[in-house]
């Protein structure tokens, strides 16, 4: 910001001012609910809001229970600034860096290559936080619902890296996107992920379950990486850098790191793969439910690749019960599964479901716990009654 | 500076009682849940939150937090460096009035 003026400061301070006591007084006034329901019609009911400004929705289980895939307007959404407002008709995508041949793609151009559809689970790394055993708390208090499944269509991004035709010396792809904060000092949400997981898996999505992709959801294009926590699949993306190293933006190098509490994040483990897990969408918390046998529903994921077998528990994880595992959509994609489990004619019943992948990795009971509260994949608990 | 202040307050007013106006002409919405209060605890320090913070993010984001003064301020050093319009004074205010009503989680 060196090359700001004393007047574009005394600008911006009065723009932020204004920005604020405007805020101030929509909250002040309490019309804050009132004026947000008008604001977004094309949202379902079966969301929680997290976060107004910017938005943090997370989908309730009973919206996740619909099916296997998540529609549009019941997906949960975590932006970290305002949805920015791109302009399709202008709108240029530009591959750039450690490559032969840099190239700008218009929306037409990359509509008119060769298009991909994959279906697969986004989870939000923060997921679980609001139920990590954390005094000091950071960022959205997520509790189960920051997740869900789309079938996503679009360009594979390994096709364009031909076309630019990539250096040997790169080995990281930078997403550089639309989206900034309201205030100029803070730094824009950028992520870089390996080139191979770019080869490998990663599409740019135009579409987002048959539809055009949503404003919320990243429009025009949006990175998907299939088997990574959400973060990873940037929104708004205007330009794919290729670089030698990882970008060391702060939501890279300080942010959406495992840091054990009092740990530095620059020496911490990064979040990237979906550590497996389940959740049971039906029955819920608290529901009645005739007794003798309780059929159990829910979805289970992991970014190893596929989930090898889901159990279920009434006692505490004593004896495990194999639930049913429906047809896999893709490696990435949450899997259905059902159990038909006895249960008292009368009396309260604690289900437990834990997933194992095909890595052989099996939820913990209790995940450990990291000052973001990244990754909780603890056993889903749902205490039911039973009647007769 | 000043008058530019104060006509910027009056446009921020003025755009709050156009949105006022235009609300009710509008069908009501879906019946989302809210799970955290959209209004920030009363006491000293409130004013200075509401126009730190609100600038970028909502009541919601503060509301749901629990922290003790050294994490309290961690995240003010951190929101004043990404240009959170706040001095040392204020901060310090600020701090006080975070710890007093959003304190650290007890028993877990």
């Amino acid at each position: 910001m060196s090359e700001s003026t004393p007047r574009t400061i005394s600008r911006r301070r009065v723009l932020v001012a204004a920005v604020g006591a405007g805020a101030a007084a929509i909250v002040s006034a309490g019309l804050w609910p009132w004026l947000r329901r008008a604001l977004v019609p094309d949202l379902a009911a079966e969301l929680i809001e997290r976060n107004a400004w910017p938005e943090h929705w997370e989908t309730t289980l009973a919206g996740l229970d619909h099916g296997a895939i998540t529609t549009n307007d019941r997906f949960f959404v975590r932006s970290h600034f305002p949805v920015p407002e791109v302009d399709p008709a202008s709108y240029r995508l530009a591959i750039a860096g450690l490559v032969r041949n840099p190239l700008s793609f218009d929306l037409a151009a990359l509509r008119a290559e060769p298009q991909q559809s994959t279906t697969c689970t986004l989870e939000c790394a923060g997921n679980g936080r609001g139920l990590m055993p954390l005094a000091n708390t950071s960022g959205t208090q997520w509790e189960y619902g920051a997740v869900g499944t789309a079938r996503w269509s679009g360009v594979p991004l390994r096709a364009l890296l031909e076309q630019v035709g990539v250096d040997p010396a790169a080995r990281h792809v930078w997403f550089e996107a639309a989206d900034h904060a309201t205030l100029p000092q803070t730094p824009r949400f950028l992520r870089s992920i390996p080139l191979e997981v770019a080869n490998e898996r990663v599409l740019l999505a135009l579409s987002m379950n048959g539809a055009p992709l949503p404003a919320r959801h990243g429009a025009p294009l949006r990175a998907v990486v299939p088997g990574w926590y959400g973060m990873s699949s940037a929104k708004w993306v205007t330009r794919i850098r290729l670089e030698a190293t990882p970008s060391d933006n702060h939501f890279m190098a300080k942010g959406y790191r495992y840091v054990a509490p009092g740990g530095d994040p620059l020496l911490s483990p990064p979040v990237e793969a979906m550590r497996v897990k389940s959740l049971i969408t039906s029955p819920r918390e608290g529901d009645a439910l005739r007794g003798g046998v309780i059929e159990v529903a829910g979805f289970a994921w992991s970014g190893a690749g596929g989930v090898r077998r889901v159990d279920v528990s009434t006692d505490e994880g004593l004896t495990w019960q194999e639930a049913r595992l429906a047809a896999v959509e893709g490696p990435f994609a949450w899997q259905r599964f059902t159990a038909s489990i006895p249960a008292p004619a009368r009396g309260s019943v604690t289900l437990w479901a834990r997933a194992t992948d095909v890595a052989g990795e099996t939820q913990p009971l209790a995940a450990a716990v990291n000052s973001g509260g990244y990754g909780n994949n603890s056993v889903h608990r749902v205490r039911v009654v039973t009647h007769a | 500076m000043r008058n530019g202040l104060a006509a910027a307050v009056a446009l921020a007013g003025a755009l709050v009682l156009a949105l006022v106006g235009a609300v009710p002409a509008k069908q009501p919405g879906p019946p989302l849940v809210s799970v955290y209060s959209a209004q920030l605890p009363t006491g000293e320090g409130r004013a200075i939150a509401e126009r730190a913070c609100l600038v970028c993010h909502s009541a919601q984001l503060i509301a749901q937090q629990a922290k003790d003064s050294t994490a309290w301020e961690k995240t003010l050093v951190l929101m004043a460096k990404w240009g959170a319009p706040v001095d040392s004074v204020q901060r310090d205010t600020l701090r006080a009035y975070l710890v007093r009503t959003l304190g650290p989680r007890s028993g877990r």
